[in-house]
């Protein structure tokens, strides 16, 4: 692997145009929230570097590669362009609009399709239902019909290595995850009023990081110089590069 | 006889007086099936009442010429109405006739043809467009569809049709503005009989291969065209075996003065290759490469020429001073104010015609208004749920889209989607108007209909009309296309053209997975206004958009984000990942867009050169037997890149 790139973890946000994919990701790697975001044309990306835990306990250090999407359906067939590589997907979604709820499978669906990632059992994928902070009135999505779907696609994501390393995390109730024993975390949040944002990237970051040392363990053994993606994590304090090639 | 052309409303215009007029048909027939055809002219006098509607009914019967998927009307009497040819008015064997001029309307005349025969004589046939049942037709169905801005049929008149129907039958090539040249050697003439003036034509040959380099190209060009028509890739025999394609061969052989014959063979056997087309190969682009020898650097010297004055190009009753081409290059390559602007974008973009004046674009403006009032919106809910959601967010564009008062209150708009701001009303109406189609709305239609609401804030229907016209005259649509044609073909074009004139740059973007452009889709896609033009983003922007707008270049963005490419091309070198690359293109600064514009037609001409010290070279290996290159390995597609308007 002579790419030595910094340690990387690319993060794709989709979902509905109009959810609040841009917002969040402003409020997370910018801290600041404006109405002002045009719809996103084509892609682009923020980094936001940040420390990490990593699966054997040490520190890693790691950027985070936060890829901003259209939302509109017509643009899917870009995204080949720049699912590739990817190391966890976040399906976003707006409670106050049912459709852009339902649009979640397919949307998780078209990133498997164009992504190519190689084990698409277990990748991760994290959903963020947004606009939490408006008006109960209004929300057309309740938590009920949240948990549901997360066991649906849970149930089409045969548990594989994801799963098996990542069921021991609990997170509290009052901290808006719904995650339980399930494959896939959601998180309520609000750009707009800053709810769990920070929270949910977190768990975004981890999962990505599993997800890219899982790649790197199943790609040491492949000759596909191709993959630069399957970067290595240093790990702080212990030195070692855990890439030996 | 059969009769393969008619077309109504022409009329002889023998003197001033409108009652001398004389009304009648055009036809072109053949006498029978082998025979050459000939051009006729039939006047309603002489004809009785049932052949005069027979041919009204060819006339529209041939509206399929025009229109390909056009219903052909039947045609409810008998095919076998024989029109004598003795009636004729006029009888012109297309063989006889050395030019035709196609004149234009203009704001004193009729559309009219001047036919000029080899032995001098010429006719002049007039085009009453607005009697025309056909023309009317066909104008009418191309302002209702789609078309291609370099087409030549662009502003519509009653000798399009006639111009398409004569290339058919006899491929005529372009020997100056509106004018064609069909043959150049004198022949028996036979007309009325007539068959005395045989001098002549030492001169005429001598001019026309003086014309020659500038014509061949067009006529190289016509050949392309005709071989597409008739052939697929694998059947050269066939191709030379046609008619159209013999004919064209001939008239080469005709035109030129015997010592060239060996000059001329090469060129036989280049057009007969070139006739072999073959789909754009990547490698074989490395060929073209070499023979991209201008090896000067683009040097920036100052700003391009402007123009400031209105006057300049407008007469006092507004009518335009320049001719088409004119006002297209204009825009094309200097900068004009937005006077000029507010001036010429309606009529650019097909609002108002090139010929109309303050009088008549007032009362156009009038007519189009109640079009406008009658445009149905979609009724898909979702569908304009995603117009409403993009023009909500419109608002911190400009000033003018304010959506409260300067105290932010963020709790009492938001989430609901709910517009309060007039103009960004207006702007949800004219989106849905405008994508009540089947290519429908989608993202970036609102980032191109800003600029030019921004010029017309107060005048709707003009907003419309010009978004329209970039949709469809300049053909942006395309880039919106679900199966993504038109942009793929954007970027496909991009990347050849890099692979021909920057192949160091390609190397580098092949290397770091930069070669199929995603890049610059945003570019194209929303036209530059998603870009940074540093503290006068509207004049950068504006001049990229007159560019275009100009329509003066095929594609002309692609031109532009070649002029990027190479202004930036030693930080792309740079560059070690496709990631840093995405990063510095969605946050690259133009800070000059005159250089930028100007880079754009030095590429332009940089790639026109190549492809001609290309083509000269090429004869060379198409004469020899045992080359193995004889497809054009530019293709269709990019050879058309460099076509000028036709206006």
């Amino acid at each position: 692997m002579s790419d030595r790139r910094k340690n990387i973890l690319k993060i794709i946000i989709l979902g509905d145009s109009g959810v609040g994919k841009t917002s969040l990701i402003q409020r997370y790697v910018n801290k600041k929230y404006t109405q002002q975001y045009k719809a996103t044309i084509g892609a682009d990306f923020s980094t936001k570097e940040l420390e990490l835990e990593d699966i054997n306990g040490g520190k890693a250090t790691a950027t985070l590669q936060i890829w901003d999407t259209a939302g509109q359906e017509r643009f899917q067939s870009l995204g080949v362009a720049f699912y590739r590589g990817a190391d966890c997907c976040v399906l976003v979604y707006d409670v106050t609009n049912e459709k852009s709820f339902q649009r979640l499978k397919t949307w998780r669906d078209d990133f498997l399709l164009n992504s190519n990632v190689s084990n698409p059992e277990s990748f991760p994928f994290v959903i963020l239902g947004n606009k939490m902070d408006v008006d109960d009135s209004k929300k057309q999505v309740t938590t009920k019909q949240a948990n549901d779907l997360i066991i649906e696609l849970s149930k089409t994501s045969n548990d594989g290595a994801g799963a098996a390393t990542n069921g021991g995390v609990t997170v509290s109730a009052d901290e808006g995850s719904l995650q339980s024993n399930k494959n896939i975390p959601l998180f309520f949040t609000s750009a707009k009023g800053d709810l769990n944002v920070e929270f949910a990237f977190q768990e975004v970051a981890r999962k990505a990081l599993q997800q890219n040392q899982y790649q790197l363990s199943t790609s040491m053994f492949d000759d596909d110089e191709d993959f630069s993606n399957a970067i290595n994590i240093r790990l702080d304090g212990s030195n070692v590069d855990s890439c030996q090639c | 006889m059969k009769v393969i052309y008619c077309k109504s409303g022409c009329f002889l215009h023998p003197t001033k007086k409108l009652q001398d007029n004389i009304k009648g048909f055009i036809i072109i027939f053949k006498a029978d099936l082998n025979a050459f055809p000939n051009l006729g002219f039939v006047s309603e006098d002489d004809i009785s009442e049932r052949m005069i509607e027979h041919l009204n009914q060819l006339d529209l019967y041939f509206i399929k010429n025009s229109i390909v998927d056009y219903q052909n009307r039947s045609l409810s009497s008998s095919n076998d109405i024989s029109l004598d040819v003795a009636v004729l008015y006029y009888n012109i064997s297309l063989d006889s006739i050395n030019i035709i001029q196609f004149r234009k309307p203009s704001k004193f005349y009729k559309g009219s043809i001047l036919i000029k025969l080899l032995s001098d004589r010429e006719f002049v046939i007039f085009l009453h467009d607005d009697i025309s049942e056909s023309t009317k037709y066909i104008k009418n169905y191309k302002t209702k569809i789609q078309y291609n801005p370099f087409n030549e049929s662009e502003i519509y008149w009653g000798g399009e049709d006639l111009k398409k129907s004569l290339t058919k039958l006899a491929p005529m090539m372009k020997n100056g503005e509106n004018v064609y040249l069909l043959n150049s050697k004198p022949k028996k003439i036979d007309i009325f009989g007539d068959s005395s003036n045989t001098k002549e034509t030492g001169k005429d040959l001598k001019s026309i291969w003086n014309n020659w380099e500038s014509t061949k190209w067009s006529l190289l060009a016509k050949f392309a065209d005709l071989s597409v028509k008739v052939t697929d890739k694998d059947n050269l025999k066939k191709i030379q075996s046609h008619e159209n394609v013999k004919w064209v061969l001939n008239k080469i052989q005709e035109i030129t003065p015997q010592e060239s014959k060996d000059f001329l063979y090469n060129q036989q056997q280049y057009l007969k290759v070139w006739a072999d087309k073959v789909i754009t190969d990547h490698k074989k682009l490395s060929k073209i490469r070499e023979f991209e020898k201008n090896n000067a650097d683009f040097v920036y010297i100052e700003p391009r020429d402007s123009i400031e004055d209105l006057s300049d190009i407008l007469d006092d009753e507004g009518y335009l001073k320049i001719t088409t081409f004119e006002l297209r290059a204009l825009a094309n390559s200097k900068n004009i104010n937005s006077d000029i602007r507010f001036f010429i974008y309606p009529i650019l973009l097909g609002m108002y015609s090139f010929d109309s004046s303050f009088q008549s674009r007032e009362t156009k403006h009038k007519e189009l208004s109640l079009q406008y009032e009658k445009l149905l919106i979609p009724e898909d809910k979702e569908h304009n749920f995603q117009i409403l959601k993009d023009v909500y967010r419109l608002a911190s564009v400009d000033k003018l889209f304010h959506q409260n008062n300067e105290e932010d209150k963020y709790e009492e708009i938001n989430e609901e989607w709910d517009l309060k701001n007039p103009h960004l009303i207006k702007i949800n109406t004219i989106l849905q108007k405008v994508t009540n189609d089947e290519v429908g709305y989608v993202q970036g239609m609102s980032d191109l209909l800003i600029p030019i609401y921004l010029m017309y804030p107060d005048d709707e229907v003009t907003v419309y009309y010009c978004l329209k016209g970039l949709l469809d005259v300049i053909g942006l649509r395309a880039n919106f296309r679900e199966d993504q044609s038109g942009i793929t073909s954007n970027l496909e074009n991009v990347a050849n053209l890099v692979e021909i004139l920057f192949p160091e740059l390609m190397k580098k973007l092949k290397q770091i997975s930069g070669d199929n452009f995603v890049f610059v889709y945003r570019m194209i896609l929303v036209l530059f206004t998603r870009e940074n033009f540093g503290n006068d983003k509207n004049a950068g922007l504006m001049k990229f958009w007159d560019y275009t707008v100009a329509g003066f270049r095929k594609e002309s963005q692609i031109w532009i984000i070649l002029a990027i490419l190479k202004k930036h091309q030693d930080i792309i070198l740079k560059i070690d990942r496709f990631d840093e690359l995405f990063a510095y293109f969605n946050g690259i600064k133009i800070d000059d867009a005159d250089e930028i514009l100007q880079i754009s037609e030095w590429i332009f001409l940089k790639f026109f050169e190549t492809i001609k010290r290309f083509d000269f070279e090429r004869l060379k290996w198409l004469t020899d037997e045992d080359s193995e290159d004889k497809n054009d390995p530019l293709g269709v597609k990019m050879r058309s890149l460099l076509e000028q308007p036709m206006d």
